[in-house]
């Protein structure tokens, strides 16, 4: 009975539960496509149907290749007022009906055996004794090569039959059989080629007309190399050669030279001499009067004679910015990769579980890192102080390699090799000599890979970039050092402070203990916390000590004071776990923010282009492998990690024989697959400023060049999908 | 070592009140007190979850005991810091139940693992041992019989034949005491004689302490001079092996269980 009376209470509630459900479904997806705008009347609508077949026919049709054109030209008589009959047209044929009207009458214009689905002009050609013609309309020819357009006659009446032009646009040549296509640049009516032959190249500038003309002759790059004068000298005050004095002819001089310049009814002809086959097809010569110091004219001596069909200027473009995008992806992931290692082994729970520390060392490290790292900044500033402006100075540089290194080296064998057990003070003397002699060497490494990288560029020619990767990573390493050495700096202090830490630990009486304990976090929290203050201080620019200095002391201490209470009994901090979630929280906070939003920012700092681009994605690759990594690094298996552990191995010791030798596929794996992801990446960062073809592809798409566009996502897809391929297969090769 | 002068220190593991409570709750030792001698080896039996693997990793600190003490030559394993602890490790070798090799290591990398406590860090960071050392990997893998698969990875190793590299990892630490944790719980009756028998002869040829967890009885009466027993966390037998008669059997084992060996 009373299991029946359940049952009974129960289903009506779980159908007006299911009611509800079903409304609040409803509900809930009304209100989405209303907002999301979803309408079928603009799916439906013809005049965006028409855009959008447009633009897929011309993202179906990427702009590999550029044919010239030439105008197909077709005629049929009109009579304006009627007077007459149009004569039969021979060709692609034009018909208009009616044939023959008044001004303000709409005729129809029916046109057929044009090139199908080809766009097209029609033109007036009033009957006049000059060369005109009036546009009327476009239109766009049908698969069957017809078209209709109707037009208005124009207000040209006449008793003469008057024309109606269709002009089309033919492509010339195919690829198996080119055609050459000539444009006089220079306007002379004649091919130039721009070749000297027989010691000698004429041209001749049209529309100029001066009994004494002087000519500037300008090279490639547009720069003056010769001005010669017919005349007496002269300064020139405009023109390419504004300021430059010109000199009467015969005093040439130059492997490539103006030989003879004379006026001629209709221009000017220029003679130049120079070795034969140079190509000076891009040199221009600029005519100026002699007399009244007067620029006439400008013109190129060789004209552009090109292939049709040939590969388009866009494919060219397009195949440049993608190798450009797919080396933006390279950096970012070989440098999101360095920085990720590391990480990935602090970020990973069963490595950092069991690292802890004194509560005493952990005060003191708190005080001792800071320190350690202004200090080691310092010391960087004060050799640089001491050098005084030589460190630019290659001798001194190879004097601080060499000096530098030997005492590296000397004391890296002293630490290698040298017994075991070293006292406190030569430990620390060992610390600051490392630091000393390390910061010697490197200023010396890192001035004279910038040095040599430097001089060697030029002599290098087309691989000059080689030389330029070695002057690129001594510029970075020489602003890098001060960080380098301090970072370096901080294990003398914080070894220090861990041995005191150690022994005051095991020697004290448990009241005294208790005392520095407490002491020594309240402190270490005040300083890590004012520090962190000053960093807020700096983004907010508060500029209010109490804020920023005092009241984040005071909460560091607090903290630092309850850290201390909580491992009072111990005596020891879990301080791994600690750094696990914090740095699991910076990678999970930078993974967030999408490497397209990040650009923004460094578009501002080292402005539009690859450099933006490949530190945005390098910064989010190294955030999403380390986390990636550090998983991988959870999930090896633990026997071997024990075992080498047991051996007495140090931390770093295990990870090397225990850790690293699990993790090598699977880090290779994850390499590839992310490096396949920025590639994608890399792709659209040019919409934000980002550099790469994305870049190219946005501008195509907002001047409406689809078919240009097409060029771009087609490269894409091909990138894409061959780097999806490889990497896939790379990947299963090593797991 | 805070010895009074004069005094040598005695050759001797010391176990005094072990306790240990995991983080979930679980009593895994309850106050165990037991010394072991230079150069004996001790079989430790009990069920599984008794508490053996617990107190085998309490001895080179892989596991923090809750209470207690433990002295090796007079020197307090539980109170000593990093430094002094890798000391300590480095002259205790260690035997798994499941090898705990490094799969995608050759096999005298993972020999030459064994050395890493005498090793300084930094030179370990590249790949560096010395000379010597690899000698004596290679000679330590001429006694357990593998010098021809040093080179091999240790995954195309048989199970047998990876404890033996498992072996050879713990001769290459020079161990005064072993422990080894059911080192032929994975392996069939055969390998295991051949596996007990390298054990043994570290025992006895090296005079080398060995505690050894077993499951069968008929190896721990042909091998060892002692047993430990251990039930539920706690001591139950300290003895001779052929002191475990039919009532002890039932303390050890719960009184259903069978006698098979």
């Amino acid at each position: 009975m009373a299991d029946r009376k359940r049952g009974t209470n129960k289903k009506p509630r779980r159908r007006l539960l299911l009611i509800a459900g079903i409304i609040g479904a409803i509900l809930i997806y009304g209100l989405a496509v209303e907002r999301t705008g979803v309408s079928l009347d603009e799916i439906t609508s013809e005049s965006r149907q028409t855009s959008l077949f447009r633009i897929i026919r011309s993202l179906a049709r990427p702009e590999l290749v550029t044919y010239d054109t030439a105008e197909v030209i077709t005629e049929v008589d009109l009579f304006i007022p009627c007077v007459g009959e149009p004569a039969p047209a021979t060709g692609p044929q034009l018909g208009v009906t009616p044939g023959c009207g008044e001004p303000g009458d709409v005729v129809t214009v029916v046109g057929s055996g044009f090139e199908p689905v080809t766009l097209g002009r029609l033109q007036f050609i009033p009957d006049s004794e000059f060369e005109v013609t009036l546009p009327l309309t476009s239109f766009e020819t049908d698969r069957d090569g017809r078209f209709e357009a109707e037009i208005t006659l124009p207000e040209r009446p006449s008793d003469n039959p008057q024309q109606l032009r269709a002009l089309v646009s033919e492509r010339l040549g195919t690829w198996a059989d080119r055609e050459e296509v000539w444009t006089d640049l220079n306007e002379n009516g004649v091919v130039d080629l721009g070749i000297i032959e027989n010691g000698q190249f004429t041209t001749s500038v049209q529309g100029v007309s001066t009994d004494t003309p002087a000519v500037a002759l300008l090279d490639a790059t547009r720069q003056v190399t010769e001005f010669l004068t017919t005349g007496e000298a002269f300064v020139a005050a405009e023109g390419p050669a504004n300021g430059l004095e010109a000199l009467p002819i015969g005093e040439g001089s130059g492997d490539i030279s103006i030989q003879s310049i004379e006026p001629s009814p209709d221009g000017v002809s220029v003679t130049i001499f120079g070795p034969d086959d140079t190509d000076i097809s891009a040199y221009r010569v600029a005519v100026y009067d002699g007399a009244s110091g007067e620029e006439l004219g400008t013109a190129v001596l060789g004209d552009l004679i090109e292939m049709s069909p040939r590969v388009s200027e866009t494919a060219w473009l397009t195949l440049e910015k993608i190798i450009d995008t797919v080396f933006l992806a390279l950096v970012a992931t070989t440098a999101g990769l360095i920085v990720a290692l590391p990480l990935s082994f602090i970020a990973a729970r069963n490595l950092m579980r069991d690292v802890s520390t004194t509560v005493i060392g952990l005060g003191f490290a708190l005080i001792a890192i800071p320190v350690g790292f202004w200090l080691g900044m310092q010391y960087v500033r004060f050799q640089r102080s001491v050098l005084d402006g030589t460190v630019d100075n290659v001798a001194i540089q190879l004097a601080l390699f060499v000096i530098g290194g030997l005492a590296v080296f000397l004391l890296i064998r002293q630490i290698l090799f040298g017994p075991e057990v070293v006292s406190t003070p030569v430990r620390a003397l060992r610390g600051i000599g490392m630091v000393v002699a390390g910061a010697a060497f490197l200023e010396g490494t890192f001035g004279l890979l910038t040095a040599f990288g430097e001089a060697l560029h030029d002599p290098f020619g087309p691989l000059g970039f080689v030389p330029g990767l070695f002057s690129t990573l001594g510029e970075l390493g020489t602003v890098a050092l001060p960080i380098i050495i301090g970072l370096g700096a901080i294990v003398i202090p914080v070894g220090l402070t861990n041995r005191a830490a150690h022994w005051l630990r095991s020697h004290l009486a448990e009241g005294p203990r208790a005392v520095v304990q407490f002491s020594s976090m309240a402190l270490g929290g005040a300083v890590a916390a004012a520090i962190l203050g000053g960093l807020i201080d700096w983004v907010y620019q508060i500029t209010d000590p109490v804020k920023t200095l005092w009241i984040p002391a005071a909460v560091g201490a607090v903290v630092g004071l309850v850290l201390a209470e909580v491992g009072r009994r111990s005596g020891e901090v879990k301080i791994g776990l600690s750094i696990y979630y914090v740095a699991r929280t910076i990678f999970n906070t930078l993974r967030s923010i999408e490497p397209l939003v990040m650009v923004i920012v460094f578009v501002v700092w080292v402005g539009f282009g690859e450099f933006a681009g490949s530190i945005a994605l390098a910064i989010h690759t190294a955030a999403a492998l380390a986390k990636l990594y550090s998983e991988q690094v959870e999930s090896i298996s633990s026997g071997p990690l024990e075992a080498v552990r047991a051996t007495g191995a140090t931390r770093m010791q295990q990870t090397i024989y225990a850790v690293v030798p699990q993790i090598v596929p699977p880090y290779i794996a994850f390499t590839m697959y992310r490096w396949d992801i920025n590639v994608r990446l890399s792709t659209i960062l040019g919409f934000a400023g980002g550099g790469g073809i994305g870049f190219l592809l946005q501008q195509n798409v907002q001047l409406g060049l689809y078919r240009a566009a097409s060029v771009q996502m087609l490269a894409i897809v091909i990138v894409v999908a061959s780097m999806d391929y490889t990497s896939s297969r790379l990947r299963e090769r090593f797991t | 070592m805070d010895l009074p002068p004069g005094v040598t220190p005695t050759k001797m593991l010391r176990v005094e009140n072990l306790t240990k409570v995991y983080d979930n709750g679980t009593v895994a030792l309850k106050d165990v007190s037991f010394e072991v001698p230079a150069g004996q080896f001790l079989a430790i039996i009990g069920l599984s979850g008794s508490g053996k693997s617990t107190l085998l990793r309490c001895i080179n600190r892989l596991i923090e005991p809750t209470e207690g003490k433990i002295y090796w030559n007079d020197e307090d394993v539980t109170a000593a810091g990093q430094e002094d602890l890798r000391r300590i490790r480095r002259r205790i070798g260690m035997v798994f139940q499941h090898f705990n090799l490094v799969n995608r290591s050759q096999v005298i990398t993972n020999v030459m693992a064994g050395r890493l406590g005498y090793t300084n860090p930094a030179l370990a960071m590249i790949n560096h041992f010395s000379a010597e050392d690899v000698a004596n990997a290679m000679r330590s893998l001429v006694r357990v019989g593998l010098d021809e698969k040093a080179f091999s990875r240790a995954d195309e190793l048989s199970g047998g034949q990876q404890q033996r590299v498992g072996i050879a990892r713990a001769l290459m630490q020079d161990p005064e005491i072993v422990l080894a944790d059911e080192p032929v719980a994975s392996l069939d009756p055969v390998l295991a004689h051949s596996i007990m028998q390298h054990l043994e002869s570290i025992n006895k040829d090296d005079g080398t302490t060995v505690l050894c967890s077993l499951h069968f009885l008929d190896l721990v009466h042909r091998y060892s001079d002692r047993a430990l027993a251990l039930f539920d966390g706690e001591l139950v037998f300290d003895g001779p092996p052929s002191g475990i008669d039919d009532a002890k059997f039932k303390d050890i084992y719960g009184h259903e269980a069978e006698r098979v060996g």
